[in-house]
């Protein structure tokens, strides 16, 4: 039986490779999809969802989220990284969709789920933090909750030399998250930096030449020049949210410590930085799966074989 | 021959930083500074004057602050142990101490020395090294280095994001990071590597004679300590590594970086923010060890216990 996810997304380059990977893997059910602002506004992430699930033939819920931060008003997305319309440019049809409130909708999902659902956030998780205040109830009976997020060790940050983007957007957000108990797996960006793709890997994807080849070709061409890439040699870039979604339904392909974690909120220099309690310093008790490394191979092979499939099907649906 | 001032609150690993930097022939110790930190001030000024006693060192020791600028005072008692020193026993001061306040003392010596010769070397809270600044603002243009034992960039000590002689006085080691002299920061990454094994202190106990025993029975408490208490093999010997820096530069290697002190944090007041990669666009500050030759190390160590055993 398909796992029942719910995706909350800032899309986003690297999201939109990540819906696509969760829209070909039989091994998930899509509920549905919350947008939140993060790699760019809502003005744009809520429209994107809904132009990629048109593109993907998802016919499920899609729901438009927090416009802002909780608290925070200094902090911005970097337009460099996902381009002000957070697909690089990359024009795809406007959608007729309406998108419903997204913090009703995460608990209707929830409730309506005959099996318990994981929660797959690789935007800033304020929308979850509004669902988990506003429905404490159904927000303790979701499965888990796998973030892309935060850093452990050796590289702990992209916004901020300690903190990654989608925490130190909304550190407070994720303070509530980390402290609510629900289970958490964090795919934080010291391991997203080992999930490296580049044009090599996504040749067959390309050679097919459908809706999801144009697209990924075009909008990893954009990432890449802003992204982190390990190699100035190649062109492979960091596939931070795919990594998520195929940690969901395939927790293995991340090797993970049962650790405590929590988000500093307040600090001027460090305000987002996952702090990760390693060897158990604080005394608290562990509330958080974080991964430590992946099988990148496997990953890669995942995600290449994926959407090849993907694009194959919706170029015979055309 | 390179001149410098220690800055130190023994402390074990203090103590050996002391041997080294009087038992080096290549360093001019002008004089040991001490401060609140691994115990109270006044056991480590003690504890620095016996070590000099044990080892026939004979240099001007100023007793320096008490406590931080600002918070309230952190001693690391569970790691150095009731007296700052365990383990030896611990002979009386064979002489008195300076009459100056560590700050005055490290202003007269400096400015008394010719510009640009005398390496400032804090391997406990900076609280001495800020109040020296303040006092005279020229200290910062004079000195030739400040090489400081602290701070940690991935691997931490008493908090998950911390050591302990940032936090123990982060506004002052903040001053320092800010000041803009040439800062080689020696922090928890580095120091790791200095692992006092079993060989290295079964070396120092039959090369270094009655102090190599003082030193390996220092060691050996201070190893159960850190056996004890962090769960490492062997005990991080860390002190040292800073003033070994002055003896031969390619001991370790290091990385420039932007560096500051977060005085704000729930959890990270007092880390030392690292950034290598440029991401706050504010020029380095600091060149940040990252390697140690822990065989040429141990060498200069061994060396130095042997050199004052023998004089």
């Amino acid at each position: 039986m398909p796992k029942n996810i719910i995706i909350d997304t800032d899309p986003g380059i690297d999201d939109a490779l990540a819906i696509m990977l969760a829209a070909a893997s039989p091994e998930v059910r899509i509920l549905g999809m919350t947008a939140v602002a993060g790699n760019t506004g809502l003005e744009h992430t809520a429209p994107n969802l809904a132009k990629i699930a048109d593109l993907l033939g998802l016919d499920v819920p899609l729901g438009r989220g927090a416009i802002r931060p909780l608290w925070r008003r200094d902090t911005v997305p970097d337009a460099n990284v996902h381009g002000a319309d957070g697909l690089g440019g990359y024009a795809l049809p406007d959608s007729q969709r309406t998108l419903e409130p997204a913090v009703p909708l995460l608990a209707r999902l929830v409730e309506e789920s005959d099996q318990p659902v994981t929660i797959v956030a690789i935007g800033p998780v304020t929308n979850i933090a509004l669902f988990i205040n506003e429905y404490p109830e159904t927000a303790r009976k979701v499965e888990r909750i796998v973030i892309m997020g935060g850093g452990a060790r050796d590289v702990l940050g992209n916004a901020t030399p300690t903190a990654e983007f989608n925490i130190y957007y909304d550190p407070d957000a994720a303070a509530a998250m980390f402290d609510f108990g629900v289970p958490i797996t964090m795919i934080g960006l010291d391991v997203t930096h080992k999930a490296l793709v580049g044009s090599a890997h996504l040749a067959g994807l390309y050679a097919s030449g459908g809706p999801i080849a144009t697209m990924v070709e075009a909008i990893t061409g954009h990432y890449g020049e802003a992204a982190y890439s390990g190699n100035d040699l190649d062109d492979a870039v960091a596939q931070h949210d795919s990594l998520a979604i195929a940690a969901a339904f395939l927790p293995d392909i991340v090797t993970t410590e049962h650790l405590f974690v929590d988000v500093e909120n307040v600090g001027r220099l460090t305000s987002g930085m996952t702090v990760v309690d390693f060897a158990g310093r604080t005394g608290n008790a562990p509330n958080c799966d974080v991964a430590l490394d992946v099988d990148t191979e496997r990953f890669v092979t995942l995600l290449a074989d994926r959407l090849t499939q993907l694009d194959a099907t919706l170029k015979e649906r055309a | 021959m390179e001149n410098l001032i220690l800055d130190c609150d023994p402390g074990h690993d203090d103590a050996v930083a002391i041997l080294l930097a009087a038992g080096n022939p290549q360093l001019n110790l002008l004089g040991i500074t001490t401060v609140a930190g691994n115990q109270t001030l006044e056991k480590v000024t003690r504890n620095a004057l016996a070590v000099c006693a044990k080892a026939g060192i004979r240099v001007p020791v100023a007793a320096g602050a008490e406590r931080p600028l600002v918070r309230e005072q952190l001693i690391a008692g569970e790691i150095h142990g009731a007296s700052g020193l365990d383990g030896p026993v611990l002979p009386e001061p064979a002489f008195d101490l300076d009459p100056r306040p560590a700050a005055q003392f490290i202003v007269d010596t400096v400015m008394t020395q010719p510009a640009g010769t005398v390496h400032l070397v804090p391997i406990g809270p900076l609280t001495n090294i800020a109040l020296a600044m303040r006092l005279e603002p020229r200290l910062v243009s004079r000195v030739k280095s400040v090489v400081l034992m602290g701070g940690a960039v991935g691997v931490y000590g008493r908090t998950p994001v911390t050591e302990f002689n940032i936090q123990a006085d982060p506004e002052a080691a903040a001053a320092v990071f800010e000041a803009g002299w040439p800062i080689t920061m020696v922090p928890l990454d580095l120091t790791y590597q200095a692992l006092a094994t079993d060989e290295v202190l079964a070396r120092i106990g039959a090369e270094g004679g009655e102090l190599g025993t003082f030193v390996v029975e220092m060691l050996t408490f201070f190893g159960n300590q850190y056996r004890k208490e962090r769960g490492l093999p062997a005990a991080p010997v860390h002190d040292p590594c800073a003033v070994a820096k002055l003896i031969d530069p390619a001991v370790f290697t290091s990385r420039p970086a932007f560096v500051a002190v977060e005085l704000t944090g729930t959890w990270t007041w007092g880390q030392t923010v690292t950034d290598y990669r440029g991401q706050l666009g504010r020029p380095h500050n600091a060149e940040v060890a990252d390697r140690l030759d822990t065989v040429r190390f141990w060498d200069l160590v061994t060396d130095a216990i042997v050199h004052l055993h023998n004089s």
